[in-house]
């Protein structure tokens, strides 16, 4: 058992010095076994089918030429992103002066756009910036009622509403409302020669606003206000449907651009029909005598 | 402070275009060395598995163009390049097997053509055809071995691969790789010496 496990450690090292060129001498004590192994081992390495000299070229070429397009295209992809960020560093001038004057000037820009976005220019300030504008549905829009971001009159339209009289003035209500234990306060209404507008607040059940710039639940999000008013009894007109601003305490319901009141109404009454999901009417009446 | 900064663009293109140029100089340069001490090793290896001279090249092509696709993860570490093109090479002969759909492995003497007449230029006629009609019995007799026999056969002999990386390559001890060699070959001289397989 150990002379062979012996001669096995010879055989693989006499096969690797013979695969290396080496001659193998024969010993005198190694078994008949072994030596005919080794000499067949030697057999074996003579045997050994070569390439043929014209295939084995061929092949080279081959390869070398397939090795030569790998490294032409992956030049070409370096090329090509190179050539993009060199195209973006040539667009900032050489000059230290005028690259700081163009990146003000981007800064200023980009300081403008994001503050004409949030409503800055266009909407009286209001605490908590974060607004989510009322859906347009065209079939709830009131007849001749401009409604938010729907284009603004004909000329001859806004001249017919202008040269009515109207009634101005800010009022400040904050009537209550429950129905089906649903809370809405009408805080105030802003009438002017070219709208009307409604505040509402409302506090919905275990109301939170995430922390951090995340948005708030979908269920929010959702959550607007279907309205509708009217002048001394008369036809209601649809309000269409409100926007929403999430404050710290609850979400605050606007609608706007509606008609303006005439100055000889008395009495206006605003019905939010429907919160969301809850049914109304949650109804207001306003006085417009003073 | 800009001062200083390359931001000329010749200056980086000039930069780019010369380390490329020396990249595909020296992947050249490498593969063709490999490609030059491996070559024969590989097509050795892969003529023990399949004995037949225009599969064994057309397998020897298809490991050499695989191993071209990610050459450039092994051209600065010789050893490792070793081991994974004889990887390639013995799974390139398996998918044929595969692709065969394991169809005979054993070819008789009269299903050997032409072309797997190996020619030396240093033997005479005579030498030459008896050399030609002695590897066409090693080869039947190298075909009734067990399939990992004739792995490390053609591991040894055709790859000459070491001992250890025999083991690595078929999940073996080294000492359990060097007791199949030796097994193996004993086997197959038994075979080869068999006066019906002459």
């Amino acid at each position: 058992m150990g002379k062979e496990t012996n001669e096995e450690k010879q055989f693989v090292e006499s096969i690797d010095r013979l695969l290396a060129g080496e001659k193998i001498e024969g010993t005198e004590d190694i078994s008949e076994d072994y030596r005919t192994a080794i000499n067949f081992a030697q057999k074996l390495t003579e045997l050994r089918a070569d390439p043929s000299p014209h295939f084995k070229d061929r092949l080279k070429q081959q390869l070398l030429l397939q090795l030569t397009r790998q490294e032409v295209e992956t030049a070409q992809k370096k090329e090509g992103r190179i050539s993009f960020w060199e195209f973006l560093a040539n667009l900032l001038p050489q000059s230290p002066v005028w690259r700081t004057v163009t990146a003000t000037i981007v800064v200023a820009l980009l300081t403008v756009t994001v503050l004409w976005r949030t409503g800055m220019f266009t909407e009286s300030p209001v605490p908590q910036a974060l607004m989510v504008e009322a859906p347009v549905e065209e079939s709830l829009a009131p007849s001749g009622a401009p409604k938010a971001g729907a284009p603004p009159p004909a000329p001859e339209m806004e001249e017919a509403v202008q040269s009515q009289e109207t009634i101005e003035k800010v009022i400040e209500l904050d009537q209550t409302q429950t129905v089906n234990g649903i809370t809405i306060t009408l805080e105030r209404v802003e009438l002017s020669a070219s709208e009307a507008r409604f505040y509402a607040f409302h506090v919905p059940p275990d109301y939170s606003l995430p922390q951090g710039p995340d948005l708030p639940p979908p269920s929010l999000m959702a959550l607007h206000a279907h309205a509708e008013y009217r002048f001394d009894g008369g036809p209601p007109k649809d309000a269409g449907i409100s926007g929403i601003r999430f404050l710290d305490n609850g979400m605050e319901h606007i609608w706007s651009m509606l008609d303006p009141v005439p100055k000889d109404a008395k009495e206006l009454t605003f019905i939010i029909t429907r919160l969301g999901e809850w049914e109304g009417p949650w109804e207001f009446a306003i006085s417009l005598q003073d | 402070m800009y001062a200083g900064q390359p931001w000329g663009k010749h200056q980086n293109r000039g930069q780019t275009r010369v380390s490329t140029v020396k990249e595909t100089v020296s992947a050249r340069e490498t593969f063709a060395e490999l490609y030059e001490e491996y070559m024969p090793k590989v097509y050795r290896h892969i003529y023990y598995r399949v004995n037949n001279t225009q599969v064994a090249e057309d397998l020897t092509s298809t490991a050499f163009e695989k191993a071209l696709t990610n050459f450039g993860k092994f051209s600065s570490d010789r050893a490792s390049f070793s081991t994974w093109i004889f990887s390639i090479a013995r799974n390139v002969v398996i998918d044929h097997y595969r692709v065969q759909g394991r169809r005979r492995q054993i070819l008789s003497l009269e299903e050997t053509t032409e072309a797997d007449q190996v020619v030396s230029g240093d033997l005479s006629p005579e030498e030459e055809l008896l050399k030609s009609e002695e590897r066409q019995r090693l080869q039947v007799c190298l075909a009734g071995l067990s399939h990992e026999e004739q792995e490390i056969i053609s591991l040894k002999f055709g790859a000459e691969l070491t001992n250890r990386q025999i083991a690595k390559m078929l999940g073996l001890s080294e000492s359990n790789a060097g007791t199949k060699l030796y097994r193996a070959v004993r086997k197959l001289r038994d075979s080869f010496e068999e006066p019906e397989n002459g």
